[in-house]
């Protein structure tokens, strides 16, 4: 089945996309998935000292040292002088309930919406722009921005029952945190 | 979506092609072996990511205003779609 979708409201333009619904719907589930295992791994390795000997994760040098000079330094600098704990803090934890909310496909639209604001930090922190502006951080960023457009939740996830939920019906704005 | 998304591709493709055919291949500043700079990019490092930065502002800014604006306005998020056999 081939679904057809209106895009005269993009620069008015009278053109058409044509989905298969099946490849789209495969498709946005791997990406969920792959998007997810990949922040939820970044986040619970983070947490590696707790089983191993590894230090304890912190950003604080990164805070500190590796954003100077970027656009995003002005906050970074500043958490890290000031408030390195609650980066130290959010950011295992966020990556960690981020993935696994993409993992299981429930309020996918609110964890991408936080991935991609931390993806926007890691890409203008890290400035490494030597191979160009478009580099796997902005990659990556670009793919939960991908997962909020596509609704990708609803594949496979957990979204598509949440959405059925009496308190959505009710709320319908509340489809704008789920898939 | 349409401003974001301008401010981005200006902020990559626009300014990357422009730097790439009259300044340097590399938006940072290209040195050889003995650390001599042999090639300084025309449009600066922090201008393109500014505009980048503005652009995804914008994004996260409108998906904000999406969830808190009075309701009245709501829609399928990605568009109308139509089942075509």
């Amino acid at each position: 089945m081939a679904t057809s979708v209106d895009t005269r409201t993009v620069l008015g333009a009278d053109v058409s996309l044509e989905l298969s619904g099946t490849w789209a719907g495969y498709w946005v589930a791997m990406l969920r998935l792959l998007t997810g295992w990949w922040f939820f791994h970044a986040g619970i390795t983070k947490y590696a000292n707790l089983w191993t000997s590894a230090e304890p994760f912190t950003a604080t040098g990164w805070l500190t040292g590796a954003t100077q000079g970027t656009v995003v330094a002005p906050i970074t600098v500043w958490f890290g002088n000031n408030a390195a704990w609650f980066v130290n803090f959010t950011i295992p934890l966020g990556e960690t309930l981020i993935g696994l909310a993409l993992l299981l496909g429930v309020l996918v639209r609110f964890a991408a919406f936080w991935g991609a604001f931390l993806m926007t930090f890691f890409y203008l922190g890290n400035a490494g722009f030597a191979h160009g502006f478009v580099n796997g951080d902005l990659m990556g960023l670009l793919l939960f921005v991908t997962l909020i457009v596509l609704g990708a939740g609803r594949v496979m996830g957990l979204d598509q029952y949440v959405e059925n939920w009496g308190l959505v019906q009710d709320h319908p704005r509340l489809k704008y945190l789920l898939g | 979506m349409l401003v974001g998304g301008a401010l981005v591709v200006v902020g990559t493709v626009v300014l990357g092609l422009i730097e790439t055919f009259v300044g340097n291949p590399s938006p940072v500043p290209v040195t050889n072996e003995a650390g001599d700079v042999i090639a300084s990019p025309t449009i600066p490092v922090e201008i393109r990511a500014t505009l980048i930065a503005l652009g995804l502002l914008v994004w996260g800014l409108y998906g904000v205003y999406k969830l808190a604006a009075p309701s009245g306005g709501e829609s399928t998020p990605t568009g109308t779609a139509a089942t075509t056999e």
